[in-house]
């Protein structure tokens, strides 16, 4: 593995890697179960360099911005190592904003070089209104796209274009956190950021050549930045891109390609659990029983950590339909359920569970499965201090993190920068609780909080988690002052409910809520339901816009009228 | 959000309602470059499904002229002029084999399915049009099967799925004789469900989605699945017998008649000697 | 009863009133394809326009292969 500690720039360790594993296979590119191409790291090298050559003659240099939208694809990672090679700061956009989304991005950081993919210039190019674009615009795809710019093949020259130093502190990256609309929050990395990281990450889960990733979360995405791109290469690792993410092909990807380890977002991993749940009910009745048995000798054999290796041998069927050589699903970007967990964990399969922010890196912590702790979100990684300020009683308060992966600062923002990082500390917006085992629990946002007129502390995500699976689309904790008119001292907490195609009648809602109710402490139970017709509305990231909601409440209930009381049976 | 600005085609989603635009100029012709975009967009369905984003589909034309012209006579002309007679089977059989597997998935996909037709909708245009499972056609538009006049039979599906919408005698008047086929008459005979004035299908094919979104979803899709048989094997059969008629020479006479020609009909391909 | 001449001032005036031409621009005699130098297209048009006019179907083998407007007449007075 290339040691980060001995580099003070992407470029340098990228460069390191590239003439150390060679011969490897870096990247492989699937298209419906065949394989496309398949490119070793001096394959890799080479491109990258052709297209460095072209950003050198275009004066592109050290501290230089330069953007990437495309989708996952090797040319992804072939144009960024050109942009670190050449020691530019790599902006990378997520290819699913709107055009007009993009548009604002690029105006707010300003790059002097696009690379950008053919259908998404389109759209840019036509939304593109009075917005400065980049000069340089590179197309990736049909040449008849790349009117007004640079098509890729054109973007290539020849010669060894100079590798630019940079110093550890300098930006590498500055990555786009989802903030509230109409003030991005471009959060500025550096080299020192991502190699700390990376020393961090690799010390708990060291890839090797032979190791498969199988990239389905977008590499402008923190996870697979890390875990997908910079991870492997540094350590002679191979990437699998798909060209279309369909259930069906990634459930033959794993299996054509043997993957080893691959990073989901949680909605992904509930998909492979209702799958493998039906997988499992469907087997025969004998064949289940002794399934059920093995499932406990492996628990026993494993002593409750989950371990890939008895996993395959001793329930085969289920790892079979993973290609047999699953070792880890890396786990994040939002709030995963401890039980979805513990079943993947009793088949065998660790999933590592973490917590991170874009504003610190990718990850600040992580579930070491030595015993699994799913109700947590893990210990600090080495390198990372956690403290827990102005806690309350039950020990809950704002998390917050100290630690050389937190970034520079906002761009072009100090004031948000100096409200976030105080003292050194970085102010995570989470609640959460430290146990006394040193691992982290979190319980929401700080800025969902709901005080009570008594004075009380309750968090909705907490209280929402307790009407998980009641038969509706939508569900949200609001406190009933939000709606009443101001004076009023309305204590009570509402059920929000998003009612959505499923056909589930008002009744039967009601029923499903109220058992459920009754399960919570005094202090968190919700008073009344309020139904709502249309579609909450949710960021890019499906995180349900709060604010909004309120709002739109605020506008078409009636407190008197429209709340449905729990509490009468 | 799923989003594509396509050369030929584009597609967005909106109010879970995913909009498929059809915008080559001048004709919609469906060669090489649109069956890229289609295997694309089967793609983001498919996902739009699985993220239960979507509760149906709606596709039109942004070509004034019509919902489509059929395929694109002049780029087969010209990729098959290259090759001998084996690697025309080849890559004939390739072809639509292709295209067979995005016709079949928007045929049988999870969600219901509607287009709004104005002007000419023949050869693969109306094939495209019988995998949906609802046709909102305003008074200007024609049907038609011109293929025969080629030589040829409709080889994206057309015969078999003709079958299940219209009468055999409508249908085999079609075929046998090329001729088009009026909105109103389309209606009488039921393959289009709700007949518009002039301009507007999009807007009364909209109204139709929005409602079909407003219905569940598992129960859709197992009426859809149900009511609507899918014509597998006949499907395969259509591919060899279109592979055996398109290798012969008259048929290579009749695309470069077409091709070179310049006078009216252009959009109904010349009778065959 | 409708008379052959009938259907042919009434085709005229459709024509007429479709292409905007100024009365007597086109007459009985004449290839209306030549004369209205019409494309596929507007011939397309014109077909829907005489289906819905007349309430009848006109195969479009029909249309193209008459010369002019009195044989055009003559098929179309054949389905009335």
């Amino acid at each position: 593995m290339v040691d980060p500690a001995r580099h003070s720039s992407l470029g340098g360790a990228l460069e390191e890697s590239f003439l150390k594993w060679s011969h490897e296979i870096c990247l492989v590119e699937s298209d419906r179960g065949r394989e496309v191409a398949r490119l070793t790291f001096e394959d890799v090298r080479a491109r990258a360099h052709a297209f460095a050559a072209f950003l050198e003659a275009a004066s592109f240099g050290g501290g230089d911005r330069a953007a990437i939208i495309l989708t996952n694809q090797s040319k992804w990672h072939i144009a960024a190592c050109a942009i670190l090679h050449r020691g530019g700061v790599l902006i990378p956009l997520d290819a699913k904003l709107s055009a007009v989304e993009q548009l604002e991005l690029l105006d707010h950081c300003r790059p002097s070089v696009l690379v950008i993919e053919d259908h998404l210039w389109r759209a840019l190019s036509k939304a593109r209104g009075a917005y400065r674009l980049p000069e340089r615009i590179v197309v990736i795809g049909s040449r008849d796209a790349a009117q007004g710019a640079v098509h890729w093949d054109d973007a290539q020259r020849d010669g060894a274009p100079e590798l630019v130093m940079r110093a550890r502190s300098d930006a590498a990256c500055i990555v786009y956190s989802s903030g509230t609309a109409g003030r991005p929050k471009g959060c500025v990395l550096t080299h020192e950021n991502y190699l700390e990281q990376l020393a961090a990450l690799l010390e708990l889960h060291p890839f090797s050549p032979g190791v498969r990733y199988l990239s389905i979360l977008p590499t402008n995405h923190a996870i697979d930045f890390m875990v997908g791109f910079l991870g492997p290469y540094l350590c002679g690792a191979t990437v699998v891109h798909l060209r279309a993410i369909r259930p069906e092909l990634v459930r033959e990807a794993f299996v054509t390609h043997r993957i080893t380890h691959v990073a989901l977002v949680p909605s992904i991993l509930k998909n492979l659990e209702i799958a493998l749940r039906a997988r499992i009910a469907g087997l025969p009745r004998s064949k289940r029983i002794a399934f059920a048995l093995a499932r406990r000798a492996l628990k026993i054999a494993s002593r409750g950590r989950p371990n890939a290796r008895l996993g395959r041998k001793m329930l085969s069927p289920i790892h079979e339909a993973f290609g047999g050589a699953l070792e880890a699903i890396f786990i994040g970007g939002a709030p995963a359920d401890a039980s979805m967990l513990r079943f993947f964990h009793d088949l065998g399969i660790p999933v590592a569970n973490g917590y991170g922010l874009t504003e610190a890196g990718t990850a600040v912590t992580l579930d070491r499965n030595d015993p699994p702790n799913p109700e947590t979100v893990g210990t600090p990684l080495p390198g990372v201090e956690i403290r827990i300020r102005n806690s309350g009683p039950d020990g809950v308060g704002e998390v917050e993190v100290r630690s050389k992966t937190v970034m520079s600062g906002y761009l072009d923002d100090p004031e948000l920068t100096r409200e976030t990082i105080v003292d050194g500390w970085l102010r995570t917006g989470d609640l959460g609780a430290l146990d006394h085992s040193g691992h982290l629990r979190i319980i929401g946002r700080t800025k969902n909080m709901i005080v009570t007129a008594g004075g009380k502390n309750v968090y909705p995500e907490d209280v929402e988690r307790a009407f998980a699976g009641i038969p509706v689309q939508d569900a949200c904790v609001i406190a009933a002052h939000v709606l009443s008119p101001p004076g009023t001292r309305d204590e009570r907490l509402l059920l929000v409910i998003g009612l959505g195609p499923g056909g589930a009648s008002v009744d039967e809602v009601r029923r499903a809520a109220r058992l459920r109710n009754h399960s919570l402490p005094e202090a968190r139970r919700v008073r009344g339901m309020i139904v709502v017709r249309e579609h909450f509305p949710r960021t890019a990231s499906l995180k349900v816009k709060r604010d909004e909601l309120v709002e739109h409440l605020r506008q078409t209930v009636d407190l008197q009228r429209d709340v449905v009381d729990l509490r009468e049976p | 959000m799923i989003a594509f600005q396509g050369e030929t085609t584009s597609w967005n989603v909106r109010d879970r309602i995913l909009e498929i635009t059809l915008h080559r100029e001048p004709g919609n012709e469906i060669g090489s470059r649109t069956l890229e975009e289609w295997e694309r967009l089967v793609d983001a369905l498919a996902e739009a499904i699985d993220g239960e984003e979507i509760g149906a589909v709606l596709c039109w034309s942004a070509i004034p002229a019509g919902f489509g012209a059929g395929a694109d006579l002049r780029e087969l002309y010209e990729k098959m002029q290259a090759l001998g007679l084996a690697e025309r089977r080849t890559r004939i059989r390739e072809f639509l084999t292709r295209i067979h597997r995005v016709m079949t998935e928007l045929d049988e996909c999870a969600v219901p399915t509607v287009a709004a037709i104005q002007g000419i909708c023949f050869g693969g245009a109306f094939e495209l049009a019988l995998t949906m499972d609802l046709l909102v056609a305003d008074r200007s538009a024609r049907f038609g099967l011109p293929e025969l006049r080629l030589g040829l039979i409709p080889g994206f599906g057309g015969i078999p799925r003709l079958k299940r919408d219209l009468g055999n005698p409508q249908a085999r008047d079609l075929l046998l004789t090329g001729r088009t086929m009026g909105a109103e008459r389309a209606y009488d005979a039921g393959l289009i469900t709700q007949l518009t004035a002039d301009g507007r299908a999009l807007d009364i094919a909209r109204a139709a989605a929005r409602q079909l979104t407003k219905l569940d979803r598992k129960a859709a899709a197992s009426a859809k699945a149900f009511v609507k048989p899918s014509p597998r094997e006949e499907l395969e059969r259509e591919i060899d017998i279109f592979t055996e008629l398109f290798l012969r020479p008259v048929v290579e006479e009749s695309l470069r008649t077409f091709t070179q020609r310049t006078d009216a009909l252009t959009y109904l391909p010349p009778e065959t000697p | 009863m409708k008379t052959l001449e009938s259907t042919i001032e009434e085709i005229l005036d459709l024509a007429a009133a479709h292409f905007q031409l100024q009365k007597g621009a086109l007459t009985a005699d004449d290839d209306f394809f030549e004369k209205l130098g019409i494309d596929s297209l507007k011939a397309l048009d014109l077909l829907t326009q005489l289906e819905r006019h007349f309430r009848i179907e006109l195969p479009d083998y029909e249309m193209q292969g008459a010369s002019n407007v009195r044989s055009l007449a003559e098929r179309i007075h054949a389905r009335l």
